[in-house]
C-alpha cells in the first residue's frame, strides 16, 4: 500500500485459525507510525432475543478470543484493544463500528472454504468488502492441497 | 511490560468481632432510614461493564464497554482488578519518570508474583547469611589484635580456647534460633520472640536494639569492604566516602530490584568467598602434611608499651574477655534468617531451618579453619594503617598460594608470586573484599521486614508496610540507605570510629529473643520443651554474657547504646499511642448520616466567569444555603463584580469582604469562621473554584490562592472542601492567540 499509513486499524475476530495471523499483520502495520489496533468480535444475538442479552459463556469465549489478540500485540509492543460488539448479523456491526470509530484499514482474515465445489467466503467478508467505508486487506490462508 | 495480574478466588468474608458487628449495624440501621438524593442524570455502572447501543434504524447492535479497556479486570461483582494499563502514568512526565523507574529498578510486579518471588535455599542463603559469613572474615583478627597486647605467647596461648568458646557458642545459638523458627514460623525475629513473651516494651527495646545495629552494619561492612580496596590502591583514600555512599546506594538499588534480583546479584560473591576460605584452609592443611610449608612463630609489629607486656592474672583475664568479646563479631548476622523466615519459599519454617544449619555449619569451618591457621602458621600482626598491612586471610592465602608476605621497604610483597598461585591468590583477595562490601545486602533484606513488623504492629509509620513496585519493602530499604549514608559521612567512612558503636545491640537482641523463647518454654511446655529450654537458657546465658563484655570492653562509647536504644522506644511508643488514639476516635467532624448532613456552602469567588459559574452550581447542587465571598482592596474591580452580579441576577448572594491591607487570606478565613459561628445544626462546605493550567508552567502564571486556602482549611475541624477545578484546554489558546492577531 504506498503511500498510505493506517493510523486506526480493526481486526474483526472470531476463534477461527486467520486471527492470530490477521492480528500479527496489523500489529505489524501498525508499528510505524504508531496506529491503534482494535480487535473486534462479534456475538450475534438470535433475533428472538434482546440485543443486550447474551450467555456468559458466549461472553467468556469471546474475551478469551480478544484476550488473545491482546497477548498477540504484547510480542510486537503495539497496544491490541479488544472490543465485543452484541449484533443480530456480524457483518453490518462490523461495517457500522469502522465508520463510527473512523478506521482507516479493516484488516480481515479468511480461511479457504468451498461450497458446492466453489471457493466461498461466506456472508460476513463480502459485506464488509462491500460496504466498509475504508480500505480492506483481505488475508486469505493457503488453500489446502 | 508488566506482568498481567492473576487473581485468586475470592475468601470466605473473616468474622468480625461481636462489638465491631453491633457498631456496623447499628450505624447501618441509621443510614436504612435515611432520604434518599433526588435521581436525575446518567447512572453509573460500578463494575464497568457498559453496554453502548449503536448502529443504524434496524440494524443496532450493542458495543460492550469492557473493563478491561479501561484498566480493570471484572473478577466478581463489585470486585474490580487494576490491570497494568490502570498504573500506566498518563502525562509524558509521568511516562518518562516510569521508563527511567522501570529501567533502575525494572517493571512492577503483580502482587501474585509474591511467592514466585521468595527464595530457594540457595539463593536465600548469599541473601541472609552474607553478614554472618562475611564476619568470620575479621573475627579472628579482632581476636589476634587484642591478645598482640600481651605478647606473642598469649596469642598462641589463648587463640584457641577463644576459637573453640566462640565456635560453641555459634553452635549453641544456632539451635537456639531453629527452635525459634519452628516456634514462629510467620517470622521469629527478636522483636516478635522478645514482644510476644516478654512484653512490648522488651519487643521494641530488642527492635532497637537490631535497628541500630542494621544500621551499623551496613556502614561498617562498606567501610571495611573500602579498607580492603584502600589496602591495594592507597589513592582510593581520596574518594572514601563519596565511594562508601555509592555502594550503599548500589546495594539499596539492588535490593529496590526485589529479593529474587539481590538473590541473584548477590549469590556469586558471597559464595565465591566461601570457596575462597574453604580453598586456602584445605590448601595450608595439604602444604602442612606434605611439608611444604611449615609453622612459623606469630611476630608483632605493633606499639606495645613494657607495661602490657608484663600483665598480671586479673588483667589476662580482662585481656582475654576482650578478645573474646572481638572475636564474637563472628556471631552477627547469625539472626537474619530467623528475621526473614517469610523470604523463603514453602515450606518457609523447614526451608529456613535448613539454611541456618547450613550457615552454621560453614561459619564454624571457616572461623575455624582460619583461626587455627593463624595459630600453625603464624601471622604478621601490624595496624591496618601500617602500608605493611594485610589481613589475616590473605596471609592465610599467601601461605597457600605463593609464600609467606614480606615487607620490603615498607610494602607487603609475595617472593614467588607467579602462575595460578598469583591468580588464587587475589581471587581470595576480591572474594574476600567483595563479601565484606556486600555483608551490607544483610541488613537490606532484615530492616524492611523487621520495620514491616513494627509498622504491622502500630509502632512505626504504616508506610513501612507497603510494599514497593517490585514487591519490596521500599521504604524500609530507603531509610536503611539515608541513615547509613548519614552514618557514613558523620565518620567520614572511618571504621575505627564505628566499630565501638557495632555488634552491641545484636546481642543485645539476642539475649530478649533467647529470654523470649525460655518464658515460652516455661509457659506452654510445649512437645519438646525438655530439650529446647535448656538450649535457649544456655543461649540466653552465653549472649548476656558476650552482650556484658562487649558493652563493657567498648567504654564509654557503648554508652551511646544507652540513648539510642532508649529513644528509639520512646519514639515508637508515642507513635503506637499516636495510632491507638486515632484508631479509638469515637467523635465526628460531619456527621454520619446522610439525612444529617445540612450543608452551608460559601463559594469564595474572584470573578464573575465560567470557573465561579460552575462552582456556584455545585454549591447549589449541594445546598440552598450557598454564599459567594469576594475579597477584594479595589474599589474599582468590586463596583464592576457588582454590577457584573446584579445583571446575573443575583442568584447567589454576594459579599465583598474589603480589605484596605490587602490581605486576601486570613480576612476570607476570618469571615469563614464567624459563618461558622452561626451553623448550630449544619456542616460548612468551602466550594473552591479552581483553575488548571495545561502545562506545568502555565500553572504558575495563575494565582495559588485555592491551593492556599485549601492548605489553610485542611487543619480547621468540622469543614469540608470540594475543589471545583477549571481545566484550561489547549485549542482555546489557539483561538486566543489568533484573536490577539
Amino acid at each position: 500500500m504506498p503511500g498510505f499509513t493506517p493510523h486506526h486499524i480493526l481486526v474483526p475476530v472470531n476463534g477461527a485459525a486467520t486471527d492470530e495471523e490477521a492480528v500479527r499483520f496489523a500489529c505489524r502495520l501498525a508499528l510505524r507510525p504508531r496506529a491503534s489496533v482494535l480487535a473486534v468480535t462479534v456475538v450475534e444475538v438470535p433475533r428472538g432475543l434482546a440485543l443486550s442479552r447474551v450467555e456468559n459463556a458466549e461472553v467468556a469465549a469471546a474475551e478469551q478470543i480478544l484476550n488473545r489478540a491482546e497477548e498477540i500485540g504484547k510480542d510486537y509492543e503495539v497496544e491490541v484493544k479488544g472490543e465485543i460488539l452484541q449484533a443480530r448479523e456480524a457483518a453490518h456491526a462490523i461495517v457500522d463500528e469502522i465508520a463510527a470509530r473512523e478506521i482507516d484499514l479493516a484488516v480481515v482474515g479468511l480461511t479457504y472454504r468451498e461450497r458446492f465445489g466453489d471457493f466461498y467466503m461466506g456472508k460476513t467478508v463480502p459485506h464488509i468488502l462491500q460496504h466498509a467505508p475504508c480500505r480492506v486487506f483481505l488475508l486469505r490462508l493457503a488453500a489446502p492441497h | 511490560m508488566a506482568e498481567a495480574p492473576a487473581h485468586e478466588p475470592p475468601k470466605p468474608p473473616p468474622t468480625l468481632p461481636d462489638a465491631e458487628l453491633a457498631a456496623l449495624r447499628e450505624a447501618g440501621r441509621a443510614w436504612s432510614g435515611a432520604p434518599g438524593r433526588p435521581q436525575g442524570g446518567a447512572e453509573v455502572v460500578p463494575d464497568l461493564e457498559v453496554t453502548e447501543t449503536r448502529g443504524r434504524p434496524g440494524e443496532h447492535y450493542v458495543r460492550v464497554v469492557r473493563s478491561q479497556t479501561q484498566g480493570f479486570e471484572n473478577v466478581a461483582p463489585g470486585w474490580l482488578e487494576a490491570t497494568p494499563r490502570a498504573t500506566q502514568p498518563t502525562t509524558d512526565m509521568g511516562r518518562f519518570r516510569r521508563r527511567l523507574r522501570t529501567l533502575i529498578l525494572g517493571p512492577p510486579l503483580s502482587s501474585s508474583r509474591v511467592l514466585h518471588e521468595r527464595l530457594n535455599k540457595i539463593r536465600a542463603l548469599p541473601v541472609l547469611s552474607s553478614d554472618a559469613l562475611s564476619s568470620v572474615a575479621y573475627a579472628t583478627e579482632q581476636i589476634v589484635l587484642v591478645l598482640a597486647v600481651a605478647g606473642a605467647t598469649a596469642v598462641s596461648t589463648d587463640l584457641l580456647p577463644i576459637m573453640a568458646v566462640i565456635a560453641a557458642l555459634i553452635v549453641i545459638v544456632c539451635l537456639s534460633y531453629r527452635q525459634t523458627i519452628k516456634a514462629y514460623p510467620q517470622g521469629g525475629g527478636s522483636y516478635i520472640v522478645a514482644k510476644d513473651n516478654l512484653g512490648p516494651v522488651a519487643g521494641l527495646v530488642a527492635g532497637s536494639a537490631l535497628m541500630t545495629d542494621y544500621i551499623l552494619t551496613v556502614a561498617v561492612s562498606v567501610a571495611s569492604g573500602y579498607d580492603q580496596i584502600q589496602s591495594v590502591f592507597p589513592a582510593a583514600a581520596h574518594y572514601r566516602v563519596f565511594a562508601c555512599i555509592a555502594v550503599v546506594v548500589l546495594i539499596a538499588v539492588a535490593n529496590l530490584r526485589g529479593l529474587r534480583q539481590a538473590g541473584n546479584i548477590f549469590a556469586a560473591p558471597t559464595y565465591f568467598f566461601i570457596f575462597a576460605i574453604i580453598l586456602t584452609v584445605v590448601v595450608n592443611v595439604f602444604r602442612l602434611i606434605t611439608g611444604s610449608i611449615h609453622p612459623t612463630g606469630t611476630s608483632i609489629h605493633l606499639p606495645i608499651t613494657e607495661s602490657f607486656t608484663d600483665l598480671g592474672g586479673m588483667l589476662l583475664v580482662l585481656l582475654f574477655l576482650k578478645g573474646f568479646s572481638s572475636g564474637c563479631s563472628a556471631l552477627t548476622g547469625i539472626e537474619a534468617i530467623s528475621d526473614g523466615i517469610l523470604a523463603f519459599k514453602v515450606p518457609e519454617w523447614r526451608n529456613a531451618r535448613t539454611t541456618l544449619t547450613i550457615m552454621g555449619t560453614l561459619c564454624v569451618i571457616m572461623f575455624c579453619g582460619i583461626t587455627i591457621g593463624t595459630e600453625v602458621l603464624g601471622v604478621s600482626i601490624r595496624n591496618s594503617a601500617d602500608p605493611c598491612y594485610q589481613s589475616v586471610i590473605l596471609q592465610q592465602a599467601a601461605h597457600a598460594f605463593t609464600s609467606p608476605l614480606q615487607c620490603v621497604n615498607g610494602h607487603a610483597v609475595f617472593p614467588n608470586a607467579a602462575g595460578l598461585g598469583e591468580v588464587l591468590f587475589i581471587f581470595v583477595g576480591v572474594a574476600t573484599t567483595a563479601v565484606l562490601l556486600l555483608a551490607a545486602n544483610t541488613s537490606f533484606s532484615d530492616f524492611p521486614r523487621l520495620f514491616f513488623f513494627l509498622a504491622r504492629d502500630e509502632y512505626a509509620p504504616h508506610q513501612f508496610r507497603r510494599l514497593g513496585d517490585r514487591l519490596a519493602y521500599s521504604n524500609g530499604i530507603i531509610m536503611l540507605a539515608v541513615f547509613s549514608c548519614l552514618l557514613l559521612f558523620i565518620f567520614q567512612g572511618d571504621v575505627t570510629r564505628l566499630i565501638p558503636l557495632y555488634a552491641i545491640g545484636v546481642f543485645l537482641a539476642f539475649t530478649l529473643s533467647q529470654a523470649g523463647m525460655v518464658v515460652r518454654w516455661l509457659k506452654r511446655r510445649e512437645k519438646g520443651w525438655h530439650h529446647g529450654l535448656p538450649l535457649n537458657a544456655v543461649g540466653m546465658t552465653m549472649t548476656f554474657i558476650v552482650f556484658l563484655v562487649t558493652a563493657a570492653s567498648k567504654l564509654p562509647e557503648s554508652l551511646i547504646i544507652l540513648i539510642i536504644v532508649p529513644s528509639a522506644v520512646s519514639l515508637f511508643l508515642a507513635i503506637h499511642r499516636h495510632y491507638v488514639e486515632a484508631g479509638g476516635q469515637q467523635t465526628t467532624e460531619v456527621p454520619t448520616e446522610p439525612g444529617k448532613i445540612h450543608p452551608v456552602c460559601i463559594v469564595p469567588v474572584d470573578q464573575l466567569n465560567n470557573v465561579a459559574f460552575q462552582s456556584m452550581a455545585m454549591a447549589r447542587s449541594l445546598s440552598d444555603q450557598v454564599i459567594a465571598v469576594h475579597v477584594c482592596f479595589n474599589p474599582d474591580h468590586m463596583a464592576l463584580l457588582r454590577a457584573r452580579w446584579d445583571a446575573w441576577g443575583n442568584h447567589v448572594p454576594l459579599v465583598i469582604v474589603e480589605s484596605p491591607y490587602r490581605s486576601v487570606l486570613r480576612p476570607l478565613l476570618h469571615y469563614i469562621d464567624a459563618i461558622d459561628k452561626q451553623i448550630t445544626d449544619g456542616t460548612l462546605v468551602v466550594v473552591l473554584p479552581e483553575l488548571v493550567a495545561t502545562r506545568w508552567w502555565h500553572q504558575l502564571l495563575h494565582n495559588q490562592f485555592p491551593l492556599r486556602v485549601k492548605a489553610a482549611l485542611l487543619f480547621r475541624p468540622g469543614t469540608v472542601v470540594v475543589s471545583v477545578p477549571y481545566h484550561l484546554q489547549r485549542h482555546r489558546h489557539k483561538e486566543a492567540d489568533r484573536e490577539a492577531l
